[in-house]
């Protein structure tokens, strides 16, 4: 099944009165259980695609078409309805929210479900339970490692069951040892059946991949 | 000697009406990333809500507190609405400016309001509130002291509790945080905003309620006074920080009321001035403020 067609995208900011065409015409298609690798040069605008793709940025031209429906013509309400209702983001920075614990950063999101308690804690301790932090469940994330706190991240990405996760340079800031964990997980989760698409600097890790995706100046090819 | 008692309950009493009207400016601080000068102008508005409502309509007091309760809050979503969430994203300069015009704009609103009225802006209430006393020794504190004490440090737990065991503030911790993160969860940005603002304004409400229950009073400038001796307050117990802002307004109204008693009359004029002396000493030691978190920059 096609979850994501982008068809034509552009992105164009001004800068100094200047147009920048940062996303020149990007036409490309996941299919749901798709496991895609976005790599490029710095500044080639892959942070910006996957602002697009999660719904936290629009395009300038093109169509987006999400599970077989148009975007176009939704309100921002709509999109942030579908965005959290469908997509799990994981970031560089893990973003956590440093006056909750572990479990209370992971049940987060559940609240905007109208999930009871009882229930948001079974589901967010079996979510740390699959990235392995069971115990840690009442730490601070001060208190936990970076890679411990990204895989915090990627509990709380999972724990509404998203089809699609979207992860810009998850491994980016970790320690070679914590990127594997991350790795793993992230692989064990497209087993799954999460969708996930995903930008790295890692060869390594691109290698990996069942398939990529390189942009440069704009312009996106897909490596088979 | 025989000063230092009643120098210390007018002090509590003052710090913790300060501590309320701080609450309100450090949430929505910690929130919105915004200073709202206008938010001790609310407390005057609620204190001439009162005054409406009890001298002119004589209204049972229950139904008198709901109501200026209930003004405020409504006040503090409107100013939200119109003057500061079409800003959302601008310099900080250009909403700070925005702030004092609306303290400007409430103020002169009230001025007209009691001039037109009252023929008078400065209007004083009956006793509103009798609660008796309790005599200990020489020592008198009324009712209406433990009143004032009690409920400021209810509403400091309770914010405490509902910040951190809540749905909505839980929301607000992670919109103070990370905006961006907190609406990828699902997170709605403006409805907390507009809730911390109705919650800063109830606070404010509650705190004019206290005031002219002891100080039986209302005027046209009492909020921006109020306004800058709170700030002051939650600056000095770090800014963001619910216990602080508490701890820092009863700091402030004890050291405000000890220089007024104990100063010669011809300093004891600039008593008003010492809090901020205090403030800057603080700031020089500490400059997050005494419970303020040290902010690690994000990479
Ligand atoms: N708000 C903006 N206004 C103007 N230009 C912008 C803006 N945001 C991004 N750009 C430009 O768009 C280009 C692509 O940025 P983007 O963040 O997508 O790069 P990236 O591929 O993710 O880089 P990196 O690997 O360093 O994260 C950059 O040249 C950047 O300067
Ligand atoms: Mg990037």
């Amino acid at each position: 099944m096609e979850l994501i067609n982008l068809n034509d995208i552009c992105k164009t900011y001004t800068k100094s009165k200047q147009p920048v065409n940062v996303l020149k015409k990007i036409s490309l298609a996941v299919n749901s259980g798709d496991f895609l690798g976005i790599v490029g040069a710095s500044g080639s605008g892959k942070t910006t695609l996957l602002n697009i793709i999660g719904f936290l940025d629009s395009q300038s031209s093109g169509d987006y078409i999400f599970l077989n429906k148009p975007t176009n013509k939704l309100t921002k309400k709509q999109l942030a309805k579908l965005r959290t209702e469908n997509i799990g983001f994981i970031f560089q920075n893990f973003n956590l929210i440093n006056s909750l614990t572990a479990l209370e950063n992971v049940t987060l999101p559940l609240y905007y479900k109208g999930i009871n308690k009882r229930k948001r804690e079974a589901m967010g301790i079996s979510a740390l339970k699959s990235v392995g932090l069971e115990e840690k469940c009442n730490f601070y994330p001060s208190e936990l490692s970076g890679g411990q706190c990204q895989r915090v991240a990627v509990a709380r990405a999972v724990v509404t069951k998203p089809k699609l996760i979207l992860a810009d340079e998850p491994t980016g800031n970790l320690d070679s040892f914590s990127g594997e964990t991350i790795k793993k997980l992230l692989f064990e989760l497209n087993r799954k059946g999460h969708t996930i698409i995903l930008i790295t600097h890692d060869k390594e890790f691109s290698s990996l991949l069942p398939k990529t995706a390189t942009l440069k100046d704009g312009v996106i090819k897909v490596n088979s | 000697m025989e000063k230092l008692i009643p120098t210390l309950i007018d002090g509590l009493n003052l710090g913790s009406v300060y501590a309320l009207v701080a609450l309100g400016y450090t949430m929505v601080y910690g929130i919105a990333k915004m200073l709202n000068f206008a938010h001790g102008d609310v407390i005057m508005v609620g204190a001439y809500t009162l005054f409406v409502c009890i001298t002119t309509l004589h209204l049972p007091l229950w139904l008198t507190f709901i109501i200026a309760i209930l003004v405020c809050s409504v006040l503090g979503f409107i100013v939200e609405k119109l003057a500061y969430k079409p800003l959302r994203g601008s310099s900080p300069l250009a909403v700070l400016i925005t702030a004092i015009g609306v303290s400007y704009l409430l103020q002169n609103l009230a001025l007209l309001f009691a001039n037109t009225k009252y023929g008078m802006d400065k209007q004083f209430f009956s006793s509103f509130l009798n609660l008796g006393s309790l005599k200990i020794g020489n020592v008198t504190i009324s009712g209406v002291d433990f009143l004032i004490w009690i409920t400021t440090a209810v509403i400091m737990v309770g914010m405490m509790l509902f910040i951190k065991k809540t749905k909505t503030g839980r929301a607000m911790l992670a919109v103070s945080e990370d905006k961006g993160a907190a609406q990828l969860m699902g997170v709605n940005v403006n409805k907390t905003i507009s809730i911390t603002f109705i919650i800063g304004s109830a606070l404010a409400a509650i705190a004019s309620i206290l005031f002219a229950a002891k100080y039986q009073f209302v005027e046209s400038t009492m909020g921006s006074l109020f306004g800058i001796k709170a700030f002051a307050a939650a600056v000095f117990g770090g800014i963001g920080s619910i216990p602080g802002a508490v701890i820092g307004g009863v700091i402030i109204g004890i050291i405000e009321a000890f220089s007024t008693a104990f100063l010669p009359g011809s300093v004891n004029a600039a008593s008003d001035g010492f809090a901020f002396v205090i403030l800057i000493i603080m700031l020089v030691l500490k400059p997050t403020g005494l419970l303020g978190k040290q902010t690690t920059e994000k990479v």
